[in-house]
């Protein structure tokens, strides 16, 4: 049975019902992992390395013991005696040599930051103060802490891959080379990225309980992904993976940051066996900023006719993945080179990337996932030949993206574009800029030397990721139950971050019963109820979770509707699920109500539920489709099932004495599928707009000369906050993915990459010719005065 | 939670205070607003063995002592913007308290006192002190010394309070009418300090001549200020004046958001932006 | 192993005196979470940026995690679970129509400011709504529904 697509069509998916349990929000019930820390817990601090590379000589720890509260350190050494090293979620396979990750460093440091002693206290206080005290002498050795030097370098970050590159890919497709050679038209240039970080409001928090007489462990805390960190973590501890359990409340955002791979998962476990207590960890806003990703370089160049038809691309990529931990941030530079030439038909390209390890902080996931940067580099090229033409950006991305009727698409990397309408988003744009009025392009502002400058940009988003060796690879899955009160339950893999994919999944399942979606109960987060999954990632959540949902609810469905049969005297596909009550299609004032059927399923075994297949209750996958793990002709693979798109358009104000930008105006066309929620997708793009602009404008945490992180409070890391940002207008197309049973293709991460290019765009065109010197992003104002001062000289 | 064990201490008058402090062997902190306090302490960047809350001194007037405006240390942003007196004498300090952002729970906790004394290069407070040629009183058990703001920031997060000595009042002359006054800061976002601040005091005089003071925060590791004088008809005066300040800025002062270059090449612009809005003022 | 001192001391909290004996250490957010158990309020960064920890202290809106809990001896806090007022109703209902959160964990914080704004400003424009929320940080929604919601809020209030 596979789900009917015209599930969407009416009744209360489709509709922006409120989120469930809206009002524990608000009155400050919801519980987060924090309000679980329970009385008499130890609290971890963890005594983290100021060297960037270092032998560990000694540690000493008699101060920190001597310290009221404290009650134990435990360094690596230690550590190493109950631990097994951490598994990766990701396959290893691409990387030179094996990998041995330990939550606490053991002989060597890679990074400042590294976790290197655990210290236990009483309170907060008293472990934070005891891990002040406690002495690591290090030996440093010459940290490398830029791509430039780890490709030169004789040593490696980590010694046994006796290489800096970590993996390397190359996409080839047509002959750029030649193309290139007898172009009309060839623009080059440069980009590149700084550190930047999710920066959720609530911090990574993770709570262990041992109980020592069942022999299990519950961590309770942060977990976007609690199936795989159940995993990894029972590998960690020697323990079979039964007895582990993952139990994730609310959380506080994640974006990326709280999937699977923190030493500290692993830390707190271990200590609550070995000290018999609950053991807490709370990172604090500081350590939240250890969380990097981002930061590369590319060099690209465009090719095109006179007339503005694109022929090549190519592009080189260096991506500062820092060292590698058991987390999977880097596999975001791969996905950043699978992505090029995003939107635009152009048929001969060349993308070679390289993943360089560095002594700086492991990448953590983040927003985008890498295709961010691969949407700022295109659109970069794409503003920059627009310049060098003459003509209007919005034309010239007319001209030059794929037609309705290419799709699906092969993009040179192997993915497959599932279906979209570029033109017909882009009509859309046009529309919405003309009211109300835009911004003016162009104009100075009293005599101030303020420009604006508009910015436009294609947004290419594959979502689902479904990488090979991966676990788990591409699928989740969904309970559904009918209890015998009626009340319909959701047991499903994926994880709310708190983006209301709890309402969604209950609206989808509530038609499927003809019931208010109030009327689910949906329940996430906890290994020992909900099915294996992956949880949050990738846009998956409806797409993977509330299509398995959907399967398993008609399922069950189909069950209860042999006992409705009976109850109404009818037949099985007489039988339709409305307003509360089975209903007899012939005869509608027929009736019985959901509950009471339930109950008779339950309670009539023999003789109403005679031939229902017991329990009401079924479980279902949904594996992703248009995800080919055999390589192609070419050698590649395709590890993303679903396409969605924007196109977006800023107006951003540059003052020419100061550099300062302020976002006057902001428009987005987006295109995810059939839209469950439209709200709660709105709400999506809108936040995924925000922290666009803030990455192009603001947000970065560069490191100083000895690899420390200078930029770890919200003082020095610029969030957007409510005056910084203009209202965002809103549009929306829907073009079914024909590989989803419900044509969804996902929300969530979409609008972020388009944001970034689309400011950036807007930046670059305020400046005029120094444009072609706006190559560092974020585009802060000394990097804004530097552009024209250099365009001036 | 604080991690470093210190004593708590909420003196009821000055003696008690200087007390206090002077018993601490220097490891005391003063809690003014603690906007700028909590923080450092709730990261281990300071680990006083004792903090004396101010809150007991009765150090939140704003009055006027015979030629003299008295700030009581504790005054907040909010307070100044909400004081006649504040408008009267010292419209500056309003312009200045109205632009501080962080909402009402920073302006109406965040003290003057409290930011003179913590002296970030990238704040309102230094430059707008040296703009008004304020005196800053600072009280011991050695006695009562006033320091003129020129002389009282010393350098990043550096000013010439000892440990044993807090900082009870900031007094201001106001003989001589006001005049107009401007104020302008540039930051990069919401979310960014001041990277550059600069105020402006005006005195009207005879022929469409004012006299007037400049003084630019954040662009080197101390506030700096100048007197100059402007024809009001005449933008090349301006220029002078700008040029005056700007001549006289030490080197420049870096941190994570800009580095000395940015800040000394924005100084200008954003000096002539202050002494314009005074400018303005005064003809309106 | 023990840690050295309490310190005792009295404070209302949502109407109620509460005795504190706990370690001079905590902030005024870990006292009302931590050992009166409200958990309205969070801790998001604790250097007064995020605003998540935004609570009345004697009628003013306060960052809780900018003050020691004992400096709260004698003060009356306030926290979202003790907001009982007809402007913080209207605001609930609006945040929840407008979807102006989505993790919910800054939301209590963008309540109690939005409330002390309405309280100050019954009927403010869109930039003084901006400026009002400027302590405080959201990751989830770019603010506008915020904005929307606290309009709504203030248009419903003029209306009743």
């Amino acid at each position: 049975m596979t789900a009917d697509p015209g599930i969407l069509a009416g009744r209360a998916a489709g509709t922006s019902v409120p989120r469930l349990e809206a009002d524990s929000f608000v009155s400050g019930r919801a519980a987060f992992a924090a309000d679980f820390i329970p009385a008499g817990a130890l609290h971890l601090r963890v005594v983290r390395s100021t060297e960037a590379r270092a032998q560990i000589l000694a540690i000493d720890k008699d101060a920190a013991v001597a310290v009221p509260g404290a009650v134990a350190v435990v360094t690596g050494a230690d550590l190493a005696r109950v631990t097994d090293p951490t598994p990766s979620r990701f396959a290893k396979d691409r990387f030179p040599g094996p990998l041995d990750v330990r939550s606490l460093a053991v002989g060597e440091v890679l990074y400042v930051g590294e976790p290197v002693a655990a210290v236990l206290a009483t309170s907060a206080g008293a472990a934070r103060h005891a891990a002040s005290v406690v002495k690591v002498k290090y030996r440093p050795g010459a940290p490398i802490l830029d791509t430039a030097t780890a490709l030169v370098s004789a040593e490696a970050v980590h010694a046994s891959w006796g290489t800096n590159v970590a993996a390397r890919d190359l996409i080839r497709t047509g002959d750029p080379e030649s193309v290139f050679a007898s172009a009309d038209v060839v623009v080059g240039g440069e980009v590149s990225v700084d550190s930047s970080t999710s920066a959720p409001m609530e911090t990574r928090v993770y709570i262990a309980e041992w109980d020592a007489r069942a022999h299990r462990l519950t961590l309770t805390g942060t977990f976007q992904m609690p199936h795989p960190s159940r995993w990894a973590v029972a590998q960690a501890l020697r323990l079979r993976e039964g007895q582990v359990r993952i139990v994730a409340p609310n959380m506080g955002g994640t974006f990326g940051l709280k999937m699977v791979g923190h030493p500290e998962e692993v830390l707190v476990g271990a200590l609550a066996r070995e000290f018999g207590k609950p053991v807490v960890f709370v990172e604090d806003r500081q350590e939240c900023f250890l969380a990097r990703g981002r930061e590369q370089h590319h060099t690209y160049a465009l090719a095109a006719r006179a007339d503005g038809r694109m022929v090549a691309f190519c592009n080189k990529m260096t991506v500062d993945i820092g060292s590698v931990g058991a987390g999977g941030g880097w596999q975001m530079g791969l996905v950043a080179a699978a992505l090029f030439p995003s939107v635009y038909d152009i048929p001969n390209c060349k993308v070679e990337c390289k993943l360089v390890t560095t002594n700086k902080p492991p990448w953590q996931g983040v927003r985008g996932y890498g295709k961010e940067i691969a949407n700022l580099v295109m659109e970069r090229a794409v503003d920059r030949l627009a310049t060098e033409l003459g003509v209007d950006p919005l034309e010239l991305r007319r001209l030059n993206v794929l037609p309705k009727e290419k799709l699906p698409y092969r993009l040179p990397s192997g993915m497959l574009i599932d279906s979209g309408d570029y033109p017909g988003a882009l009509d859309d744009l046009r529309a919405m800029l003309a009211v109300p009025a835009w911004p003016a392009p162009a104009v100075t502002v009293a005599r101030r030397r303020k420009v604006v400058g508009q910015g436009f940009a294609f947004e290419l988003t594959p979502e689902g990721a479904s990488f090979p060796g991966a676990l788990p690879s591409g699928f989740e899955t969904s309970t559904v139950r009918v209890d015998p009160s009626g009340e319909v339950v959701v047991l499903t893999s994926v994880t709310s971050p708190g983006g209301g994919n709890e309402t969604g999944i209950a609206q989808l399942v509530g038609d499927v019963f003809g019931l208010p979606p109030d009327a689910i109960r949906v329940v996430q987060g906890d290994t020992d109820l909900n099915p294996f999954g992956v949880g949050n990632t990738s846009s998956r959540s409806l797409m993977f979770g509330g299509a398995a949902a959907v399967a398993a609810a008609q399922e069950v469905a189909a069950k209860l509707a042999r006992c409705g049969a009976n109850l109404l005297e009818t037949e099985e596909d007489d039988v339709v699920y409305r307003a509360g009550q089975l209903v007899s299609r012939r005869s509608p004032d027929h009736a019985v109500p959901f509950a009471r059927a339930a109950l008779a399923v339950y309670t009539h075994t023999f003789t109403a539920a005679a031939a229902v297949d017991l329990p009401l209750q079924a479980t279902r996958s949904y594996k992703a489709e248009n995800v080919r793990h055999a390589p192609d002709e070419h050698g590649r693979i395709s590890a993303y099932p679903s396409f969605p798109y924007s196109v977006h358009a800023a107006a951003v104000e540059v003052c020419y004495a100061t550099g300062v930008t302020k976002v006057l105006d902001y428009a987005v066309v987006h295109d995810c599928g059939h839209v469950v929620n439209p709200d709660l997708v709105d709400g999506q793009i809108r936040g995924a707009v925000a922290m666009g602009i803030g990455a192009a404008l603001w947000e970065r945490m560069p490191s100083d000369h000895k690899g420390r992180l200078n930029a770890d409070r919200f003082k020095a890391y610029l969030l957007p906050r409510a005056p910084d940002l203009p209202r965002i207008r809103l549009g929306h197309r829907v073009t079914p993915s024909p590989f989803h049973p419900l044509g969804m293709k996902g929300a969530g991460e979409s609008g972020l990459g388009g944001a970034f290019a689309a400011t950036a765009n807007a930046v670059g065109a305020a400046l005029g010719p120094a444009a072609k010197f706006l190559d560092a992003f974020p585009a802060t104002p000394p990097r804004i005065l530097s552009a024209l001062r250099r365009s001036s000289t | 939670m604080i991690a470093a064990p210190f004593a708590y201490a909420r003196p009821s008058t000055h003696e008690e205070a200087a007390r206090l402090l002077a018993g601490a062997s220097g490891l005391a902190s003063a809690i003014g607003g603690g906007t700028a306090l909590f923080p450092l302490l709730s990261r281990d960047e300071q680990q006083p063995s004792l903090l004396v809350d101010l809150r007991g001194l009765g150090l939140e007037d704003i009055r006027v002592d015979g030629e003299e405006l008295v700030l009581g240390a504790r005054v907040t942003y909010d307070a100044l913007v909400g004081s006649e007196i504040i408008s009267r004498h010292a419209p500056l300090l309003a312009l200045m308290a109205k632009g501080v952002t962080g909402g009402r729970s920073i302006t109406g906790q965040g003290t003057i006192g409290g930011s003179a004394c913590y002296a970030n290069p990238a704040s309102d407070v230094p430059a707008c002190l040296l703009a008004l040629r304020a005196r800053l009183r600072l009280v011991s058990l050695r006695g009562t010394r006033d320091i003129p703001a020129s002389q009282f920031f010393t350098g990043p997060y550096q000013t010439l309070r000892r440990p044993d000595e807090f900082l009870a009042e900031i007094r201001a002359d106001i003989s001589r009418s006001v005049g107009a006054a401007g104020y302008h800061k540039l930051k990069f976002a919401g979310s960014s300090s001041p990277i550059v601040t600069a105020a402006s005091t005006l005195q009207m005089e005879q022929g469409g001549i004012a006299e007037g003071f400049v003084a630019i925060g954040g662009a080197g590791p101390v506030p700096i200020g100048s007197a100059f004088q402007v024809r009001t008809s005449d933008r090349d005066s301006v220029e002078a004046a700008v040029k005056a300040i700007v001549r006289a800025m030490p080197a420049g002062w870096s941190d994570e958001l800009a580095d000395g270059d940015y800040r000394r090449a924005v100084a200008p612009e954003v000096a002539r932006i202050a002494i314009e809005a005074a400018l303005e003022q005064a003809d309106g | 192993m023990g840690e050295r001192d309490v310190t005792t001391y009295t404070m209302t909290i949502n109407g109620r005196q509460e005795t504190v004996t706990a370690d001079p250490r905590l902030l005024l957010v870990d006292v009302i979470r931590d050992v009166v158990g409200l958990r309205a309020t969070h801790v998001g960064c604790l250097t007064g940026d995020c605003g998540a920890c935004t609570v009345l202290v004697d009628g003013s809106i306060a960052k809780s995690c900018l003050s020691l809990g004992m400096a709260a001896e004698g003060r009356s806090v306030v926290t979202l679970e003790g907001e009982t007022s007809d402007i913080m109703a209207a605001l609930r209902a609006a945040f929840i129509a407008r979807n102006a959160f989505q993790c919910g964990f800054c939301t209590a914080g963008f309540l109690m400011v939005a409330a002390d704004l309405l309280r100050h400003e019954p009927r403010p424009n869109e930039a003084a709504i901006r400026h009002a929320l400027n302590g405080n940080l959201c990751r989830c929604t770019g603010y506008e529904p915020i904005v929307n919601a606290i309009q709504d809020a203030a248009r419903q209030l003029q209306r009743d």
